[in-house]
């Protein structure tokens, strides 16, 4: 069942990724990956915030972390979205990067929407997701 | 081991601390390179892991830092990046960083990249246990001081100015000079097999005492001959031995113990030789006072093409500026206690007077 959903939802999320990264660990995969949705809605609205007061610098931050982020949870096409925001900001173009903010923030819905159906899979529900936070980062 | 990893992103540090603890390592995570810093002053860490891009400190500037503090161990850094151009890896390696790792990382990838940053820790530890061994052998004689740190350092300055040299280069290169310096305190480790009675002896050796002296050569040479033999992937024990057995020789071939002459000498034995023996010119001896470096560079001279090789005479003339430096910093000699020797050691000995023995 697992390699089904996995299967069909390859193109936002590797699960087999993530969990040999976690050491076949598939208890500390679902806790990274309800503390990295935590983190991804943080981050974006770090972005945003950046983006309206046009902070490439902070825009550069954020995007940086979030594509390193969402590389080491296999997350690949939010990976390249926020790695397009960040050579952007690298480059002072923000006028450009209102696109691809608009993009991120739909992959970011639709990667918790994939998360979601990998709930089964992983044991990681929505109620769980909101309660793990990375506060006391 | 502990591994001290250092990254902004929470999600990202937790999934390098798990998979360093499924491989044994004690993990402490820092949130940025400030606090990374912080925990690198206590000591605890020989392998940093560590992002490249950071807030406020990044991991370029956290090696950096960590090589300008120059503590007493090394810390071998591992920079996490997703940068692959020649410039970043640049940017990388001219702050000290060691190795590099691409995100997402590959946890066994991550695991090899720490057992190189292992051995080489470990081949620290090894040059540490050589040097300690020496010092041990070296104990017994209460009045060579700073000796054998001066040794390796001459032996260094010598190693780097032949390096330079068409005729040379090589042979001696960084790592022939890196051999030299980790070796060349193990030069006299044949003196643990010297009695008491002539190694401790205040007064002039007779010839009878010399022969027994002369033994440590040999002695030295065995041992680390043994040691060669049994682990033959060590090229140090090869050159350790070689200089063991041959610093006595002389150029002219007037030396000891097999009277070698010119190229039949090792050419890390000739360069031990003279820096052998120019630290006891201007070290202070019960039998001696200490030279001054121009009475010592005057002995020299006058041995060049006879007890030394021309060459290494010349080394030494073109970075005597830095012996000076190394004297000064390392010598145990009060300014104006140096005089001219006045008598020698041994009336027929073919070394000469302030060689040591």
């Amino acid at each position: 069942m697992d390699q089904d959903i996995v299967t069909s939802t390859t193109a936002v999320f590797d699960e087999q990724e993530l969990v040999a990264r976690c050491m076949g660990n598939r208890d500390f995969a679902r806790r990274i990956l309800a503390k990295f949705q935590s983190r991804l809605r943080d981050d974006l609205a770090e972005l945003k915030e950046a983006f309206l007061s046009g902070d490439a610098e902070r825009v550069t931050i954020v995007a940086h972390r979030m594509k390193g982020a969402s590389a080491n949870v296999a997350a690949h096409v939010l990976r390249d979205r926020a790695a397009a925001i960040e050579q952007l900001a690298r480059g002072q173009n923000l006028s450009a990067i209102q696109f691809h903010l608009q993009e991120l923030q739909r992959e970011c819905s639709h990667f918790k929407e994939s998360i979601s159906l990998l709930g089964e899979g992983l044991g990681c529900t929505a109620a769980s997701t909101e309660s793990i936070s990375c506060e006391s980062w | 081991m502990r591994v001290l990893v250092a990254d902004d992103d929470c999600v990202t540090a937790e999934l390098i601390a798990n998979a360093l603890g499924e491989f044994g390592y004690k993990v402490t995570v820092a949130k940025d390179g400030r606090e990374a810093l912080e925990l690198a002053r206590t000591g605890l860490y020989r392998l940093v892991v560590s992002d490249w891009e950071m807030p406020g400190m990044s991991g370029v500037e956290l090696c950096r830092q960590i090589r300008q503090r120059a503590w007493s161990g090394y810390v071998y850094v591992i920079l996490l990046t997703s940068y692959s151009g020649v410039t970043n890896v640049v940017e990388g390696l001219d702050a000290g960083a060691d190795d590099f790792l691409t995100k997402p990382f590959q946890p066994q990838e991550l695991r090899v990249r720490l057992r190189a940053g292992e051995r080489l820790l470990a081949l620290e530890s090894r040059e540490l246990t050589i040097f300690a061994l020496a010092k041990l052998a070296e104990s017994r004689d209460s009045e060579t001081g700073a000796h054998l740190e001066r040794i390796r350092e001459y032996c260094r300055i010598l190693g780097r100015e032949l390096s330079r040299w068409p005729s040379h280069r090589d042979v001696v290169d960084g790592e022939y000079v890196q051999l030299l310096y980790l070796t060349s305190p193990l030069h006299d480790i044949g003196k643990v097999g010297i009695p008491d009675r002539v190694l401790l002896k205040p007064g002039r050796l007779t010839p009878e005492e010399f022969e027994i002296m002369k033994q440590h050569t040999t002695l030295g040479a065995d041992t680390l001959a043994a040691a060669a033999n049994a682990y033959p992937e060590a090229p140090f024990l090869t050159m350790a031995r070689e200089i063991a057995l041959t610093h006595h020789e002389r150029f002219d071939g007037k030396g000891y113990p097999n009277g070698l002459r010119e190229p039949q000498i090792p050419l890390c034995g000739r360069i031990v030789a003279l820096a052998d023996v120019y630290d006891a010119l201007t070290s202070r001896r019960v039998y001696k006072p200490a030279y001054s470096h121009q009475e010592a560079r005057t002995v020299l001279i006058e041995g060049c093409g006879t007890q030394f090789d021309p060459d290494i005479v010349e080394a030494f003339l073109r970075r005597e500026e830095e012996f000076i430096a190394v004297q000064r910093r390392l010598g145990n000699e009060e300014p104006g206690n140096e005089r001219i020797v006045q008598q020698p050691l041994l009336l027929e000995s073919p070394v000469p007077e302030a060689c040591p023995v």
